[in-house]
């Protein structure tokens, strides 16, 4: 802290840091845990300053009072020696220090109801116990438990507590990782601070830890959910936890953005993104944008399906087909074009992006780079892991497949699978007698090409209701930074936006056929050229106000001002994404997102034309007089 | 008639410290209305935070006028903050002049002081 002297505070803070200590624990019962309390602390004293005003390192007057206080309880008790709990007890008696008044302001006010708790523990309980209980608590649904491996993990990861609890599943994860409230609970009966736990195959789980340190870490806010471990791996199965620390209020549970979107209005979702959320982090993300500019497929090509599913074929059998399309990398997306469905390719030369054995599945890619959000996946399905083994960044020599679809029959499927009530494979879509746009499966191919002028900052990379996370005071903070990464800045609000189109708008819509979705996107078209004709006569128009409000924020951080093409192409991508997600998301919201695709691409024709690849003039352009 | 008052230093190298002025002691100023105590770095101050670095020279007075009293800003650099009841940790600046509440804790500097008169 870079302070001259000691005070209350550093004492106190040393309290908290004690691992397993009475200060310590009494917070975790109180629902906070210690780091949240020790950021708190610092957050209101400041680090001091450089120079120092006097020469030793001397305790203040409150320190001293409180140390001679801590002295007193122990002679009471029969001990010439102080221990912790007595200068516990003397900080909370004394109480009008800085840590009790910071304490005050996190709501724990009742300095009494303190020190009863600190009083009634036993000091350095040794409850370590060979196997840790699992309970489950009401909100679990036990129609879809967790695995043995799993249990074994959550074990490992809360070892030296009695038993756990499993509150509830972190919904929302579009990803396949597992996502859990737990509340550890010690021998003394006592409940600690909630923490959410997530837990995937190895390489996910480290892959995230990794992006964290780069990324997330040096830029959150001081007081938010951390990952303040390294990832536990139970090697047997290849799956390992991370622990995210969570900061609840006084009730300990955790509420996540999309458990309050039935309870709160439109305007207090859109002002609480505006007023906590964006600033909290915009301080150390979203606002330090760089100028950047970018092929739209660099950024978003990896929201869609991939280029090319194949069904994996032996040596042997391709013997047998007549004709085989060679495919080498590096290539050019181009190329794919020509082929079809039930075409046998030979693969050589490409990069494995990942491995995926429990469904026999390996993903190669295209594009050069690294990360999740490799463009230009190919696909290949049925994998006999038990004959060969890859390894993720390894170059395969030669693959044979068949084609089991393309990327645009995948789109083109999914549309399908809505029941258009118009032709999909039309260029345009009427939505009213005088409007016609894009049809999104059959536009979005071009736009990847184009250039766009954005900005660059660290991003969340897959910010939606169920990674948001509401703390005390209505705090805002994030979980989930698998895809955290340098990226383009408005590609968060964009998959925000998206996301509460279709977890909170669509299940407001009171009609929702074809015909109810484009008279509603209409009414999308009249915000997106302005937003003063909010009408809040329906519920579902009113909700639109969520979205007018993270525009607002949008608005923010547009690279030009009011020129929103970046964004349109950002949203255009986000909701194709949502199409085949055929499981987790409902028809009307897929609906309702294939015409926002749409809408999206309308804006681009008619308002904001995104730019051409740059033109230099090239030697054959020059005339020679 | 005199004026008294204590006031506490509540964070920082002094905390816990508790001071006492009064005007027949011969702290502060008399004005034709009341009193005036001044708050600074330099030692010229009455109540004088020499282990502050962010208080200004000459930072706030405590003003007392016809039996009220108020909290003054002398256009510091580094500013005198109110606590702010809707946000802990995102105090008040104040400008000017500004009522002064019995008990009142109030930021000078990085220095939390509190104010109490005594009758």
């Amino acid at each position: 802290m870079r302070h001259f002297f000691i005070g209350v505070e550093h004492i106190f803070v040393t309290l908290l840091q004690i691992h397993g200590s009475i200060a310590a624990s009494v917070m975790q019962e109180c629902g906070l845990t210690p780091e949240y309390v020790v950021n708190a602390v610092r957050r209101k004293i400041s680090k001091g300053g450089k120079e120092r005003t006097f020469v030793d390192l001397r305790r203040t007057i409150r320190a001293e009072t409180i140390l001679d206080i801590a002295q007193e309880i122990a002679l009471e008790a029969g001990r010439r020696e102080v221990n912790e709990r007595d200068v516990l007890l003397a900080i909370l008696e004394e109480g009008q220090s800085v840590p009790v008044r910071v304490l005050a302001a996190l709501g724990l006010n009742d300095t009494q109801k303190l020190i009863d708790m600190a009083r009634s523990y036993t000091m350095n309980v040794d409850s370590q116990q060979p196997y840790i209980r699992v309970i489950y608590g009401a909100e679990f649904d036990v129609d879809e438990p967790l695995d043995r491996h799993q249990l074994l993990l959550l074990r490992r990861m809360f070892y030296g507590y009695d038993r756990i609890r499993i509150e509830r599943r972190l919904t929302g994860g579009y990803s396949d990782a597992t996502l859990v409230v737990v509340t550890p609970i010690d021998g003394d009966n006592r409940q600690h601070a909630a923490i959410a736990v997530k837990i995937n195959r190895v390489d996910r789980i480290y892959d995230e830890a990794k992006r964290y340190e780069q990324h997330v870490k040096n830029k959150l806010p001081s007081m938010t959910a951390r990952i303040e471990e390294k990832p536990y791996v139970l090697e047997a199965s290849g799956i390992a936890g991370l622990k995210y620390t969570l900061v609840t209020g006084s009730d300990r549970v955790p509420r996540d953005l999309r458990m309050v979107l039935a309870k709160w209005s439109a305007y207090d979702i859109g002002d609480w993104l505006q007023k906590q959320l964006f600033p909290t982090f915009g301080h150390t993300w979203w606002r330090q944008n760089r100028p950047y500019r970018f092929q739209a497929w660099q950024e978003y090509d990896w929201l869609l399906p991939p280029v090319l599913t194949l069904e994996y074929m032996t040596e042997e059998r391709s013997e047998k087909v007549a004709e085989v399309t060679q495919l080498k990398a590096p290539i050019k997306r181009t190329h794919l074009r020509h082929i079809a469905c039930d075409d046998v390719v030979a693969l050589s030369k490409f990069e494995v992006h990942r491995v995926l054995p429990e469904s026999n599945t390996i993903q190669l890619a295209i594009s050069q780079g690294d990360g999740a959000t490799r463009a230009y996946q190919i696909e290949v399905r049925g994998v006999d892991f038990e004959g060969v083994t890859y390894y993720r960044r390894e170059k395969i020599e030669l693959i044979y497949g068949r084609v089991l679809q393309t990327r645009n029959e995948e789109l083109l499927n999914a549309l399908y699978a809505l029941q258009p009530d118009f032709q999909a494979e039309f260029r345009t879509i009427r939505i009213a007698p005088d409007l016609e746009i894009p049809n999104p499966v059959i536009a979005y191919e071009k736009l990847l090409d184009d250039y766009v002028n954005g900005s660059l900052c660290t991003v969340h990379g897959d910010l939606h209701p169920g990674n948001i996370m509401i703390g005390p005071n209505r705090s805002a903070f994030l979980i989930d930074f698998a895809h955290s990464r340098e990226g383009h800045t408005i590609g968060d609000w964009a998959m925000l936006e998206i996301s509460l189109m279709s977890d909170y708008i669509a299940p407001l819509l009171p009609d929702s056929s074809w015909d109810g979705l484009r008279e509603f996107v209409q009414r999308l078209i009249d915000l997106n050229g302005d937003d003063s004709l909010l009408d809040d006569s329906q519920p579902s128009l009113s909700a639109l106000g969520v979205v007018a409000q993270i525009r607002q924020i949008v608005a923010q951080c547009l690279v030009v001002p009011d020129v929103w093409s970046e964004y349109y192409v950002a949203l255009t991508f986000c909701s194709l994404r949502a199409l085949s997600w055929q499981k987790t998301v409902s028809v009307t919201a897929r609906r309702l997102l294939f015409l926002v695709a749409g809408v999206a691409l309308h804006e681009l024709n008619t308002r904001f034309k995104p730019l051409p690849p740059p033109k230099t003039p090239s030697p054959d352009d020059t005339e020679i007089p | 008639m005199d004026y008294k008052i204590s006031v506490s230093i509540m964070s920082g190298a002094e905390d816990g410290n508790m001071l006492e002025y009064s005007l027949m002691r011969g702290d502060g100023r008399k004005t034709a209305t009341g009193w005036v105590l001044t708050i600074g770095r330099h030692d010229e101050n009455d109540i004088y935070l020499r282990h502050d670095l962010y208080t200004s020279r000459y930072h706030a007075e405590i003003i007392c006028d016809r039996g009220a009293w108020y909290l003054r800003d002398l256009d510091s650099t580094n500013g005198t903050f109110f606590e702010n009841p809707d946000d802990y940790f995102n105090e008040r600046r104040i400008y000017g002049t500004h009522s002064l509440t019995e008990n009142q804790l109030f930021r000078i500097g990085r220095t939390w002081l509190q104010f109490e008169s005594i009758e």
